[in-house]
């Protein structure tokens, strides 16, 4: 659903990335991962437009979208999460999570029905809705993130570390959280994260990175066996 | 004619190019457009005018001079620490407007306490430059020297590094040990200092000297900063003698009337067509 | 309208037409003065508070504006009603053309280009004959409604508490739409407002445009106030005044932007302050709040995220110009 070719990101004399090749499928979970610096939210930020990648091209379908505004690839359908958490800390959990519906044209009773389903799904408690979304605990400002980019109902949705900062049974939470998505919609999952329990349980495809350039694909068992994934992680 | 416009662009160009580079500076290590840098330059003069009337004798004489930009530096050096200070505080609000809206407040207290200390009135400046061909030599000379002392000191001295790091990534510069803060006070201080002393030089220059000097100033040394490419030294250098060309040149052609509005002219036009300046990097993050 | 506002609105209501019955002819100028300030003040709210734009120049749609009425009724015979709505059109078709090109910058950059643009139309209305030059124009001929002559001052304190109720229901009104839910989140954080799918530049551009219109349609309403219309009332310093006005009272809120205005405008011209030291006190007060209130003194609801760190900004840092081979 979503094929990056051969991007590359090149700041200066540095890369940040090269040669990035794969496929993200719609119902599937994909892994991104590799050690600090190794380009992973580099290549986010080039496939959601906040980078123009220097090389390759991004394609959605067969929609061409490298090196469009970041708004235009919201549009079409690609939604985010950060790695540090970013909320409207000031605004309630339901505008949060409404404002994701904000550019379409779903009316504002059924983006609050949607915002309520998705309240459900992700196991955010409704007294939580009218609460200043910046007060609330972490694990809990993840979530009303991720419901914010759903409830656009995007065909890719690109996760960023979710995992950090929290604890053990939260993780286990978004994992379950994550394989729900993928199970219940027409969407694909790219997901960024350092913890590789979560990795192993979440996703179907893992692609690894190191130093901007990728190390390895393919299922997470071949991955945790591959010798040269393992000296990447402890040789750096 | 034209070696008079070409005189006048010149000089005009060494002025806003020593006031373009702090504003480049500045930006570049902190990311804040010190609005305050015009008055810098304002106070200058008026300190050295001070300074020259105190000191016993004729002001036009080697140890006025010297004292008088001394006090100049020592002054403004004192002037931007405080602003630098200011600003500190504020900056750690995390807020995008205020350290602008208070750098703005600086520049109305400047400017009008300069206005209460020395009245509104022009003030000849005690010392001035004789009439002739070598009133410009001079000044294109010690703004020269100036100039390439800077450009020197930035691109080849270990503090001019640090102030590079210092402008590309505050934490991981703390982690090697500079402190950051002392480099920006230091930055503050000497590129304040600079702008002093182009006023003091000014004042020499232009024979009279006024509260209001530093704004309009300030304003076109930030548009030199820009046409040359912001956060780039030698790019606020070129921006400012391209800039007092352009002015001394359309100024002849429209009449000094319309020299400002040409002026804002090329800096909405600049920005439009090339943001990052003649010398700028093209930035790859896209907003 | 939060409930404990509710009593300030009516106390200054009552303030507001209490100046009107009593007659006194030097308070109904400086009402009228200040009705006219914070109807710029809420102007600029919706650009500045809004939005979040930081103009220090708004007070050059103020000057369009003026300067079109003016223009209009000293070399036409056209009505005021059309010179009014011509002011609007002109100071909006000027913003947009300032608009496109500054709005996609920074917010520093953005401020100095306004700075620069008030000074252009300040210059140009000082140097052109057909503006008047330096003294201006005077003497411009009362504007006609219907069969009625407007003349009494009375009159114009009227109009300008009129426009002002309509700036203000306006701006609560256009606060609710989608419109300004997108103003917040731009303000609030503008790449995760990419992210959710809002185009930036054309939701500042509305702002910015919305906000020039109506200074011109206040500078309209001024200029026919007064009679006459000079450059020296179009300065840098009427904009940072208006500035003062918003940011004082706390940025968004409409209360806020009505008792800054008051604070900045009225209370210094009580004590017929000079201006020099207006400013000066200005000054220190912009500092003090930046320092220790700079939501301004009236809660606002929202803040905006920066990066203190520059290199989470993306802008280029000081180099020495030397070029380096690049790809």
């Amino acid at each position: 659903m979503l094929k990056v070719s051969n991007v590359g990101l090149r700041f200066g004399g540095i890369h940040a990335i090269q040669n990035i090749s794969f496929e993200a499928q719609t119902g599937q979970v994909l892994g991104l991962i590799g050690p600090n610096g190794a380009g992973k939210t580099s290549l986010f930020n080039c496939i959601t437009g906040f980078y123009r990648p220097t090389t390759g091209c991004v394609k959605l379908g067969d929609q061409d979208i490298t090196g469009r505004k970041p708004y235009q690839i919201s549009r079409r359908g690609i939604r985010r999460t950060f790695q540090n958490i970013r909320l409207f800390g000031d605004l309630s959990v339901h505008a949060n999570i409404v404002a994701g519906g904000h550019v379409l044209t779903t009316s504002e009773v059924q983006l609050s029905e949607r915002c309520h389903a998705l309240c459900r799904e992700l196991q955010i408690d409704e007294t939580y809705l009218a609460r200043r979304s910046g007060d609330l605990p972490y694990g809990i400002q993840r979530r009303v993130e991720l419901a914010r980019a759903l409830i656009a109902q995007p065909k890719i949705l690109l996760v960023d570390e979710p995992g950090a900062g929290l604890n053990g049974a939260e993780r286990q939470l978004i994992v379950r959280i994550l394989r729900n998505v993928v199970e219940g919609r027409e969407v694909g999952v790219i997901l960024i994260e350092h913890d590789i329990g979560m990795v192993a349980r979440a996703c179907d495809h893992v692609v690894v990175l190191d130093r901007g350039r990728m190390l390895a694909e393919g299922s997470p068992e071949e991955i945790r066996r591959n010798p040269a994934v393992i000296s990447a992680y402890l040789g750096n | 004619m034209l070696l008079q416009l070409c005189i006048t662009g010149l000089v005009l160009g060494a002025f806003y190019a020593l006031i373009a580079v702090g504003y480049t500076v500045i930006y570049g290590t902190v990311r804040l457009l010190n609005f305050a840098h015009g008055d810098m330059y304002m106070l200058g003069a008026f300190v050295g005018f001070t300074a020259l009337m105190m000191v016993p004798g004729s002001p036009a004489s080697i140890l006025p001079i010297v004292a008088g930009i001394t006090a100049t530096v020592v002054a403004i050096a004192f002037a931007g620490f405080v602003v630098r200070v200011v600003l500190e505080r504020i900056d750690s609000k995390n807020d995008v407007f205020s350290p602008i809206i208070a750098a703005v407040g600086i520049s109305l207290v400047f400017q009008n306490s300069a206005l209460h200390i020395w009245g509104t009135k022009p003030l000849a400046f005690p010392v001035q430059l004789e009439q002739d061909f070598t009133k410009p030599l001079i000044t294109l000379a010690v703004a020269l020297l100036m100039i390439l002392a800077v450009d020197l000191w930035v691109s080849r001295s270990r503090f001019g590094m640090a102030m590079r790091a210092v402008g590309i990534d505050h934490n991981a510069v703390r982690l090697m040990g500079i402190r950051v803060d002392r480099v920006l006070y230091v930055t503050f201080a000497v590129f304040s200092a600079i702008a002093g002393v182009t006023g003091f030089l000014a004042g020499a220059y232009y024979g009279s000297i006024q509260f209001s000097m530093g704004f309009l100033l300030g304003l076109k040394g930030f548009t030199a900063a820009v046409l040359g490419g912001i956060g780039n030294v030698r790019g606020a250098l070129l921006g400012g003698f391209l800039l007092g060309m352009i002015e001394a040149f359309g100024g002849g052609a429209f009449g000094t009337n319309w020299t400002d509005v040409i002026v804002f002219s090329c800096l909405i036009f600049v920005l439009l067509v090339k943001p990052t300046g003649i010398l700028g990097e093209t930035v790859v993050e896209r907003m | 309208m939060r409930s404990r506002q509710f009593p300030i609105w009516i106390f200054l209501a009552i303030v507001a037409i209490a100046i009107p019955v009593s007659g006194n002819g030097y308070y109904l100028s400086v009402g009228t003065t200040v009705l006219i300030f914070a109807v710029l003040a809420v102007g600029l709210n919706v650009v500045l508070g809004y939005a979040g734009l930081l103009d220090l120049g708004y007070v050059a749609f103020f000057a369009i504006g003026s300067y079109v009425t003016a223009m209009l009724l000293y070399y036409t015979e056209l009505p005021f009603l059309l010179a009014f709505i011509l002011s609007g059109i002109t100071a909006g078709l000027f913003g947009m053309l300032v608009g496109a090109p500054t709005l996609r910058l920074r917010t520093d950059y953005l401020a100095i280009v306004t700075i620069g643009f008030g000074e252009i139309v300040r210059i140009v209305a000082t140097n052109l004959d057909i503006t008047g030059g330096p003294t201006g124009l005077y003497g411009l001929r009362q504007p006609v409604v219907g069969s009625y002559t407007i003349t009494e001052p009375i009159a114009y304190y009227w109009i300008a508490l009129g426009m002002l109720m309509v700036g203000l229901s306006f701006s609560a009104m256009i606060r609710r739409t989608k419109l300004g839910a997108a103003w917040a989140y731009i303000r609030y954080d503008e790449e995760v407002a990419q992210a959710v799918g809002i185009n930036p530049f054309l939701v500042k551009l509305s702002a910015y445009g919305l906000g020039a219109i109506w200074g011109g349609f206040a500078g309209s309403i001024y200029v026919v106030s007064v009679g006459a219309i000079s450059p020296t009332s179009f300065t840098f310093g009427q904009s940072l005044l208006i500035v003062m006005s918003v940011v004082l009272g706390g940025q968004g809120s409409l209360l806020g932007v009505v008792v800054g205005t008051l604070c900045v405008i009225a209370i210094p011209e009580a004590f017929r302050a000079a201006e020099s030291w207006r400013l000066l006190g200005f000054g220190i007060a912009l500092i003090a709040l930046m320092l220790w209130r700079p939501t301004g003194l009236i809660r606002d609801r929202f803040k905006v995220d920066a990066p203190s760190n520059p290199a989470q900004s993306g802008v280029p840092s000081v180099t020495t110009g030397a070029r380096h081979a690049e790809g």
